[in-house]
């Protein structure tokens, strides 16, 4: 994917963004007004806003010469497969808890990065995981997420 | 300075010893685990500290934050994530050493730079105190305000490709901080009526996202990213050459003075000096073109700096009851839980503490030397895991230091989404660092810029013409955002300029790397 691709990608989201936000920061809400500013919760975040529509702009509309002519090879399958993993492992967290979704997510992840043998990533998942629990639940004293079905 | 001497007996005592010791080991280890750091470490050392006498609990915590700053260093090195914030700029020299295969030179540069740079500071502060703190005190919100910009331009100077992209990101990170809570006012902004979002955005989470998942993902998604640079260094630890140290000595004092300069200024932090330094570095520094291509120059910047700010973080924290960041403000609560106030008061009640904490620090400073040392060839054995278990690891170190931080599961799911835009980012070639450090500032940046207004009754430029300190350093600030502009060889302005015969095409100056 050739870098400038991205940086106009960039410039569209931050231009749609930024404008939205500040219809958003414009509402009756934050009363900007010229009488209170300073003081105003609008006030800075409208400033930035601005100068976020300003280089949105030129990111959008510079000349070719002027944007990065280097290119990545990204691996989009890889690259969505463990993201869909990731985001996964996110949410089973918050619903099942932490032991039980880090057991299957460090026993699974490295088998489809490529790790071998597969008994190793089984062993890997359940020490690492009983690790991190011992560490920061009973060492540090963290109360690690319990998830919302188990209460 | 007669609390001196019996400071020194108070922290050579065995519990105080142990307390050094122990706080250095896991503050170290703390500070090395991607995602968690200096703040977590301190906090969590916490209630330890309940059941201690006075001298120890200053002594642990203060070993605690010391060689917590230097442990997130150790990842920045190894695996390009920096447990903090003050060890972002670390990445920028220290992972392109590792890529080449020089981990365990890069790490003695970090460890014997941080051990100058921490030592440095205490020295300076023992003799100067008094009137540094009396320079800080004459900091006004304008002058605070002026001296963000500074930091926040410094640090966009330092971005390679574009100042555009640079800024793009650091406003991504001022307006990150103004979601939730105004601090001014109370309301409520970009909250969508959605309950989480009125605590606002997590700085941790946000850290967890861009710096561990989208680099991660990175790195998987991204064959060129690994194919064939990462290499495992073979040695643990390697004390640099005297020759190379001599060789960037003007930029060693300059990083001392410096984070003890920053670090003294209330509202400051390590991020601040390290980049500032960096920044200064990239400007007159001896290999200043060899800098984010592993010059040991740029680590020398920001690890003396970075730590030379906790010495001085101790001035305004100790002597002020101000803190200079959020890990000297949980340092604060450890004091407080002792049932010592800081502040001006505490100089006269317990003027001993203060030299506690600077005898405590001295110490802590040898033991990181020692302990870096010795444990650096456990950190280079971080490289040799396999990949593939040490990202799964990575990101399972992610959640929890994203939901650790606020015990929300929200933050969880920012953290995801900062993941996503962190590996955008580095898709297009945006700088992540601004956007983090933008964040960081970005409360102060508000808050001094609206109390400057209001202080000069409404006047946006008031403030500026009034404040002869502000004045230098908005110029500075502006300087430093032209400075990338004038310093690229290829740069349009330097072409247009050239074209005009104002400034030569391509030259760099006299002053060009000896290595060419």
């Amino acid at each position: 994917m050739n870098v400038s691709t991205v940086e106009r990608i960039s410039g569209g989201i931050l231009l749609v963004a930024s404008a939205l936000l500040l219809i958003e920061v414009s509402g009756p809400q934050y009363a900007v007004s010229a009488a209170d500013e300073g003081v105003n919760p609008g006030f800075i975040p409208k400033i930035l806003l601005f100068i976020w529509l300003l280089l949105a702009l030129i990111l959008l509309l510079r000349p070719r010469g002027l944007s990065s002519s280097s290119s990545v090879q990204v691996n989009w399958l890889k690259c969505s497969v463990f993201l869909g993993m990731t985001i996964a492992f996110f949410i089973a967290v918050s619903l099942i808890g932490f032991v039980p979704a880090t057991v299957v997510f460090l026993c699974f992840c490295p088998i489809f990065m490529g790790f071998r043998p597969y008994w190793g990533s089984l062993v890997f998942g359940l020490v690492s995981t009983t690790a991190l629990w011992v560490i920061f639940e009973k060492f540090f004293r963290l109360v690690l997420p319990t998830g919302q079905l188990l209460g | 300075m007669e609390h001196l001497l019996p400071a020194l007996q108070d922290v050579l005592s065995p519990v105080s010893l142990v307390a050094l010791v122990g706080g250095v080991f896991y503050g170290v280890l703390v500070g090395a685990m991607p995602g968690l750091g200096s703040v977590i470490a301190v906090t969590l050392v916490l209630p330890i500290t309940y059941s201690m006498e006075l001298v120890p609990s200053v002594v642990l915590v203060l070993a605690v934050y010391a060689s917590s700053i230097y442990g997130g260093s150790i990842t920045a090195v190894l695996i390009n994530t920096p447990g903090t914030p003050n060890s972002a700029a670390t990445c920028l020299d220290g992972y392109p050493m590792t890529q080449r295969g020089e981990a365990h030179l890069a790490l003695g540069w970090v460890t014997v730079s941080s051990a100058i740079g921490g030592m440095f500071s205490i020295f300076v502060l023992l003799i100067a105190a008094e009137p540094l703190a009396s320079i800080a005190l004459s900091f006004g919100t304008p002058e605070t305000f002026a001296l963000i910009c500074l930091a926040m331009a410094s640090i966009i100077s330092v971005t390679r490709d574009s100042v555009v992209k640079g800024l793009a990101s650091a406003v991504l990170g001022l307006f990150l901080a103004t979601i939730g809570l105004d601090p001014m006012t109370g309301d409520m902004r970009f909250d969508f009526g959605y309950f989480p979002l009125t605590a606002g955005i997590n700085l941790i989470a946000v850290l967890m996202g861009v710096f561990a998942i989208g680099e991660v993902l990175y790195q998987f998604a991204v064959p060129e990213a690994t194919n064939g640079k990462l290499q495992v260094a073979s040695g643990g630890f390697r004390f640099p050459p005297l020759k190379m140290w001599l060789e960037r000595k003007i930029t060693l004092i300059k990083a001392c003075l410096i984070g003890s300069f920053v670090g003294i200024l209330p509202g400051t932090g390590g991020a601040m000096a390290a980049f500032i330094t960096y920044a200064e570095t990239r400007r007159a520094g001896k290999f200043r073109d060899n800098l984010g291509k592993g010059e040991p120059e740029g680590l020398i910047a920001t690890e003396a700096s970075n730590n030379a700010v906790t010495g001085g973080a101790l001035v305004p924290t100790l002597a002020l009851g101000i803190p200079g960041d959020v890990i000297t403000a949980v340092m604060m609560s450890a004091l407080l839980i002792q049932g010592v106030t800081p502040g001006v008061r505490m100089l006269t009640d317990n003027p001993e503490i203060l030299y506690v904490a600077f005898v405590a620090l001295g110490f802590a400073n040898i033991a990181i030397l020692v302990v870096g040392a010795m444990t650096s060839r456990l950190w280079t054995r971080v490289l040799t895991v396999p990949r593939p278990l040490l990202y799964s690891l990575i990101i399972a170190f992610a959640l929890i230091g994203a939901y650790g931080a606020r015990q929300n599961l929200f933050d969880m799911y920012v953290a995801l989404l900062a993941g996503g835009i962190g590996f955008l980012m580095r898709l297009g070639k945006f700088p992540t660092v601004p956007l983090v450090i933008g964040m960081v500032l970005g409360p102060m940046f508000e808050t001094t810029l609206r109390q400057s207004i209001i202080l000069n009754h409404g006047g946006f430029l008031n403030f500026i013409v009034e404040h002869p300190v502000a004045d230098i350093l908005i110029i500075l600030a502006i300087g430093f955002m032209l400075l990338p502009i004038f310093q690229s060889p290829n740069g349009r302005l330097r072409q247009i300029l050239a074209k005009l015969n104002f400034v030569g095409a391509k030259s760099r100056g006299p002053s060009s790397n000896s290595s060419e």
